[in-house]
């Protein structure tokens, strides 16, 4: 019988994700340069990437470098670059000489008990999702491995109306 | 009852979501996650020796309406891999509401907080080491012009839901000029059976010029017996950066209230490095809160495509109220040098070296005078990460570590090799293999021969990862795991070695 409720329990969740699915939470955070972060006001200037990582995470450090270029590149059309650090208080003190020391340019917000990851659902990182003016998320993946930048990078063009990767770019100035 | 209830509980989630957006207009959103967990195999060594099998399984979702939350989890655990038992749909695991505006929010149900870094007051989760200090109750935070004021009232519920600790709390910040933060809280924990009534109070101070930063916290607890007896601690860190550099400094200086070896409703920094070398890792250092002194500095550079870490740190007890940690034997010294260099072009090839070294000895007392556990460990390693193709991706990890077991004057070796391939975009193959020449392991497989002649033991793995769409990933592990400590953020879980195959599913939605 237990089993017939769980059935139940997951075909209700998931109509009702159906119905509402697609639209993010909204939130505030403070950011690491001071000030608050409330990402219904963001939205209100364009899309939102944001990136959920830890100074203990590898694989998240890895995606840094990625996420710091899709910050210097498209800011200028309007994408805005956040990321969330769930570094708790053993290690949220090495989270500014590590962003200063690696040169990183983009937001860093605050997020040490979890609630805003577990917003997006559970708690693992790196975890990074794309939102659309429009509050809703368009991409959303879990994970980090090398090549994983080009499937955000091209959600990122697709949102922002570019519609070419920057490899295909590449290729058709190669072609000119 | 229970069933009843969770069939009103979904058909009042369904009908919201669907009457908020659709008659309402209302803002709506949820977010939500299932994580399935299932093993079988089988254990060796010590007490849980034979046959092993789990399977956990996690749903969660976030319902957001205006300025209403709710979450649910639901977990079954049948039981878990990090211990309890329950039997089908017990329980909702955890639950909350919430109302938010702008300067105000107030949650019913479970709740998690940090003040002061951990030190003044902390709860939180770690499924991994089967820790969870989160209370039910009821939780107000509310900011106005530079205050900002947190208070709670909850209990702690046991894993049979019975009550076994009620905590209320209070605290105050204040953004005073020049970039100052002064803050304080008070909080009491009345518990019947695991310890006397605490009352704690403490007081935080951060500090801003420009690049420079500073903060410290102090926390005291007065415990309820005849006569009252006080536990106490204070913690500091300081940073500093310019172009291209970073320098962190953290001092603390502990005696705070422990029993059984658990803090009650605290999370203070460590200020011991995690997540170094794989090698190094497996050794974690078991800090000792109620008698504990040490610092730590972390120096991170980066040059273009370079970047460098190296961190230093040292602890001890400190049995003679000294303020900085000592290297006699019997105060249990630790101290840790860790040395990265890494080249990662936004295109190219990946490369890291490391190498770190640590000094870990534990005293125990006996009545004829105590002895040690003295371990020596000096390890060298290596991350090679090359893109063949767009569609072929590979990456190595090599490390060495030499161990210098000094109670029993035994010198051994350890090694750990992983060569993962990716195949993009969905796939990920990793192979990897351990081995030690310690005479305390077990598990694994026996190899005769040594890199110093030595027997030892070694354990092979196969994973892959594959993720079948943007919301659902799947990694099936099969071989042998070490076992060993596992610990995060100071909090350790003993596992042991398993040999079998472990299925994780995480769908997102």
């Amino acid at each position: 019988m237990r089993y017939f409720y769980l059935i139940l329990t997951t075909c209700v969740l998931l109509t009702g994700t159906l119905v509402a699915a697609g639209q993010a939470p909204d939130f505030k955070l403070k950011r690491m340069n001071g000030g608050e972060f409330i990402l219904s006001e963001e939205l209100k200037k364009g899309p939102v990437l944001i990136d959920f990582w830890a100074t203990w995470c590898k694989p998240c450090k890895k995606a840094l470098p990625k996420i710091e270029y899709f910050h210097k590149t498209y800011a200028d059309s309007g994408l805005q670059v956040v990321t969330i650090s769930i570094d708790n208080p053993k290690s949220k003190s090495k989270i500014k000489p590590f962003i200063k020391g690696q040169k990183y340019t983009f937001d860093v917000l605050f997020d040490s008990n979890m609630e805003v990851r577990k917003l997006f659902g559970g708690k693992e990182i790196p975890l990074s999702v794309l939102i659309n003016s429009d509050s809703e998320i368009v991409f959303k993946h879990l994970g980090y491995k090398p090549g994983d930048e080009k499937k955000i990078e091209e959600e990122i063009l697709k949102t922002l109306g570019i519609g070419e990767t920057s490899s295909g770019k590449d290729t058709n100035e190669e072609n000119d | 009852m229970f069933k009843r209830n969770l069939l009103i509980f979904c058909i009042v989630v369904l009908l919201i979501s669907s009457y908020s957006t659709s008659v309402l207009a209302l803002s709506i959103s949820i977010t939500g996650q299932n994580e399935a967990r299932y093993a079988r195999g089988s254990q060796v060594g010590f007490e849980d020796a034979g046959s092993y099998s789990y399977f956990e399984n996690y749903l969660e979702f976030n319902l957001n309406v205006e300025k209403f939350r709710f979450y649910l989890r639901q977990g079954y655990q049948l039981p878990s891999e990090f211990s309890d038992f329950q039997a089908g749909i017990n329980a909702y695991d955890k639950r909350y509401i919430q109302y938010t505006d702008d300067h105000f929010s107030i949650r019913g149900g479970d709740f998690y907080d940090i003040w002061g870094q951990g030190l003044l007051f902390g709860n939180v989760e770690l499924r991994e080491l089967n820790i969870d200090s989160g209370l039910e109750g009821l939780f107000v935070e509310s900011s106005f012009l530079n205050f900002e004021a947190a208070a709670f009232r909850g209990t702690e519920q046991d894993e049979n839901n019975e009550s076994v600790e009620s905590a209320e709390g209070v605290y105050l910040s204040h953004d005073l000029p020049f970039d100052v933060l002064l803050g304080g809280s008070i909080v009491r924990l009345d518990e019947n059976e695991r310890h006397p009534i605490i009352l704690r109070s403490g007081l935080e101070l951060s500090y801003e010029l420009g690049p420079f930063s500073l903060y410290s916290a102090y926390m005291s607890d007065e415990l309820d017996l005849d006569p009252v007896k006080y536990h106490s601690g204070f913690y500091m860190n300081s940073t500093v950066y310019g172009s291209g550099w970073g320098l962190l400094g953290e001092y603390k200086n502990y005696r705070l209230y422990t029993h059984d070896g658990d803090l009650s409703l605290q999370y203070p920094p460590t200020a011991i490095p995690e997540a170094t070398m794989h090698l190094l890792d497996s050794h974690p250092r078991t800090v000792l809160f109620n008698d504990d002194v040490g610092y730590q500095f972390e120096l991170t550079l980066s040059h273009e495509d370079w970047n460098a870490i190296l961190n230093f740190n040292q602890s001890s007890e400190h049995y003679d109220q000294s303020l900085i940690p000592s290297l006699q034997e019997e105060m249990s010294p630790y101290r840790s040098l860790f040395v990265q260099i890494e080249r990662y072009p936004y295109d190219g090839d990946r490369f890291v070296l490391q190498s770190g070294w640590n000094e870990d000895v534990t005293f125990t007392k006996t009545a004829t005078g105590g002895y040690s556990v003295w371990y020596q460990r000096f390890g060298i390693g290596g991350i090679y990460e090359r893109s063949f193709s767009e569609k072929f991706d590979i990456s190595t990890d090599m490390q060495v570590m030499m161990v210098n077991n000094h109670g029993i004057d035994h010198k051994y070796w350890e090694e750990y090799f992983s060569v993962s391939c990716i195949i993009q975009p969905n796939v990920t193959l990793t192979g990897s293999i351990e081995r030690s020449e310690d005479v305390d392991e077990d598990g694994g497989l026996k190899c005769k021969t040594g890199t110093i002649g030595g027997e030892g033991r070694y354990w092979p793995s196969m994973e892959t990862s594959i993720e079948m769409s943007q919301s659902h990933k799947v990694r099936v592990f099969l071989g042998h795991e070490r076992g060993g400590l596992r610990c995060t953020g100071g909090s350790c879980r003993w596992v042991n070695p398993f040999k079998g195959v472990k299925i994780d599913m995480i769908s997102q939605f």
